[in-house]
């Protein structure tokens, strides 16, 4: 009997311990040296707990065996979790390991992404340095909340400031709700619309010049020569213009010489000096004009011309003779003759002249003939009482 | 607390009996397999008288479940899954309902059988014959249980199936065919192997527990009846609890 019992707790017992046994069943495969473990530090690992799957591309390649806290470890690497890999499955040392969610219900398990494909393959008892940590659900719900609330502020602030333009309008201050809220003005968009509409109604029947434009196909056709006419002009002018820009001819060359533009500013501003001048009453004119008896000298020198041309009258004289004279006066004809040969060369443009005006070499005759403008003028202020004399003399004749 | 020392003991000795009962069971497999139309008798009456009945609780078993599964997933609009308790099927209503079956069918007719032989002394004339009666009564059961009841949980499960997708079709709304290719997507081998290894050791449990309680008859036809009851009630616990540890243990290898 006592046999018997004895056999019988022994079989009990050895049950008690099968059965107990199965709440470790998960850590079997260790003993069973089915796959190889690995070790991964995280921050932190959410809700992931021993017995975990761990996965690769989504199939289950192991489990998460043990999970242990160092305190004294950085904190970013404190839970160190080891973890069960099939002894098929190589995890490589590029290879990322990363605590993610099961699903929005909770649960977590570890993914391995896998890296470089050709790192060092990892053995029993290796570390995985390449690991990360998805954030949760409830770190993604409160991020969807801060962002929300500031989308939600900013409608606020918008609400509010609608809300204060639809009470201004409501209340008819400023500009738009006076617009909104005065009949006058409602009354004047009415009529503008109706002439609007009844322009319109004339266009569409034709009537007018732009009802023509748009209905008469006459019309359209002559606009059409119009604008081809008006691009042909353009071109022509964009080519003249092309002209002036490049110098050629006499306008272009006016318009591109630097020296020639300097030439005419020095004149100009001869002239000017000259004019300030007379304005000042310096020299013989201004003198002639104002000084009473430069006026009185100038009485006598007439009076003395008088007698000099009445000497010339009567012949006496060297000059009265050349007055007299025929041969002077066949002469003076034949320069006459000479100067109508010179003046038809010009306006055929032959001869120096002639091509001083017909040609494009203009552009330096030009020039120099403002250099002698200049040395007119220069001459003119310093010899002006010569001048003076002379005026005087053509004034008596 | 002499009686808990006692019942303790008690105990001890049944487990110890159990054991050695067991063990010399499948000491005379061979034995058994020599007399093999000891063998065909049993599976005959394990297996052929037994089909009507599991076929009838299998499909309702696929009928019950069904309703209520697709009650449930109508809730969350989610019908087209309720091929999925097909897989409820075959992970546990098909053995574990079979099991009881036979424990209910089998088991008390094994404890009645071998009771009323016991105290007719017809065992111990098979002991004077010269007859292991281990051998001879207990091993062509175990085996014939033990083999057949994979057998017939693959009919229950079919059964069931079929009664499912029928209700499926016409309560559900959705189609044999997609209830059939839902279950077949997600069932692998593994899954339909354990139910056959759970099965096998089921079956073994039964025979053993029924002819136990047989063997250990006393008392007449009143000890019979004990025995015939105590035989089931024994065996659908055995039942369970074995289902539970047994699926700890399958569910990891």
């Amino acid at each position: 009997m006592a046999r018997k019992v004895l056999l019988g707790m022994l079989l009990l017992g050895a049950l008690f311990v099968f059965g107990l046994a199965t709440f470790y069943v998960e850590n079997w495969q260790r003993y069973l040296g089915k796959g190889y473990r690995l070790r991964a530090s995280f921050a932190l690992v959410h809700a992931l707990d021993e017995g975990d799957v761990v996965r690769m591309a989504g199939v289950e390649v192991g489990a998460v065996e043990d999970l242990r806290i160092d305190t004294e470890a950085p904190a970013e690497r404190q839970v160190e979790a080891t973890l069960r890999i099939k002894k098929d499955i190589k995890v490589r040392a590029e290879d990322k390991a990363i605590v993610k969610m099961s699903s929005v219900f909770g649960g977590n398990y570890i993914a391995i992404e896998s890296g470089e494909r050709t790192a060092a393959v990892l053995g029993d008892g290796d570390e995985m340095t390449n690991t990360a940590v998805a954030p949760s659900i409830t770190e993604v719900a409160e991020t969807a909340r801060a962002t929300l609330s500031e989308i939600k502020e900013g409608f606020d602030k918008a609400f509010e400031e609608i809300a204060s333009v639809t009470k201004d309008l409501r209340e008819g201050e400023g500009a738009l709700a006076l617009l909104l809220t005065d009949k006058e003005f409602g009354e004047k968009v009415r009529g503008a619309v109706d002439g609007l509409s009844k322009a319109a109604g004339r266009l569409e029947e034709g009537q007018g010049m732009l009802g023509k434009l748009v209905m008469d196909d006459q019309l359209a056709a002559d606009l059409g020569t119009l604008t081809a006419d008006a691009k042909e002009l353009t071109a022509n002018l964009k080519n003249v213009s092309k002209d002036l820009r490049d110098g050629k001819g006499t306008i272009g060359k006016l318009l591109t010489d630097e020296e020639l533009y300097g030439q005419v500013k020095e004149s100009m501003g001869t002239i000017s000096d000259a004019a300030a001048l007379f304005k000042e009453g310096k020299g013989a004119l201004p003198m002639l004009l104002e000084d009473e008896k430069v006026a009185e000298d100038v009485r006598l020198l007439v009076a003395d011309a008088r007698k000099v041309s009445a000497k010339l009258t009567d012949t006496g004289g060297t000059l009265g003779k050349l007055l007299a004279s025929d041969e002077a006066y066949e002469r003076l004809m034949s320069a006459l003759d000479d100067l109508g040969k010179t003046t038809a060369a010009i306006a055929e443009g032959r001869g120096t002249v002639g091509k001083l005006v017909m040609s494009d070499e203009l552009y330096g005759q030009i020039a120099q003939l403002m250099q002698d403008i200049q040395g007119i003028v220069d001459a003119y202020r310093e010899q002006s009482p010569v001048v003076t004399l002379g005026g005087a003399l053509f004034g008596a004749f | 607390m002499t009686w808990l020392i006692e019942g303790a003991k008690g105990v001890c000795v049944a487990a110890c009996d159990v054991g050695a009962f067991a063990l010399a069971s499948v000491r005379h497999i061979g034995y058994a397999l020599r007399r093999h139309k000891l063998l065909f008798k049993q599976l005959h009456e394990v297996g052929n008288r037994s089909l009507l009945i599991v076929g009838v609780f299998g499909l309702f078993v696929g009928l019950i479940l069904v309703l209520y599964g697709g009650d449930q997933l109508r809730r969350f609009g989610q019908e087209k899954y309720i091929g999925l308790t097909g897989l409820a099927i075959v992970w546990e209503f098909g053995p574990v309902f079979t099991a009881f079956i036979l424990a209910g069918r089998i088991g008390s007719s094994y404890a009645a059988e071998i009771g009323t032989m016991r105290v007719s002394e017809e065992i111990d004339a098979l002991h004077a014959m010269g007859i292991r009666p281990e051998a001879y009564l207990v091993t062509p059961r175990l085996l014939a249980c033990a083999l057949l009841l994979p057998v017939l949980v693959v009919y229950a499960d079919f059964a069931a199936l079929l009664g499912g997708a029928g209700m499926a079709w016409f309560y559900v709304h959705v189609a044999p065919r997609e209830f059939f290719r839902l279950f077949f997507q997600y069932l692998e081998f593994q899954e339909m192997a354990r139910s056959l290894a759970k099965s096998f050791i089921f079956g073994a449990i039964i025979a053993t527990v029924g002819c136990f309680h047989g063997f250990r008859t006393t008392g007449g036809a009143e000890g019979v009846g004990r025995s015939t009851t105590a035989s089931v009630v024994h065996g659908l616990l055995a039942v369970l609890v074995a289902d539970y540890f047994i699926s700890r243990i399958l569910l990891v290898l």
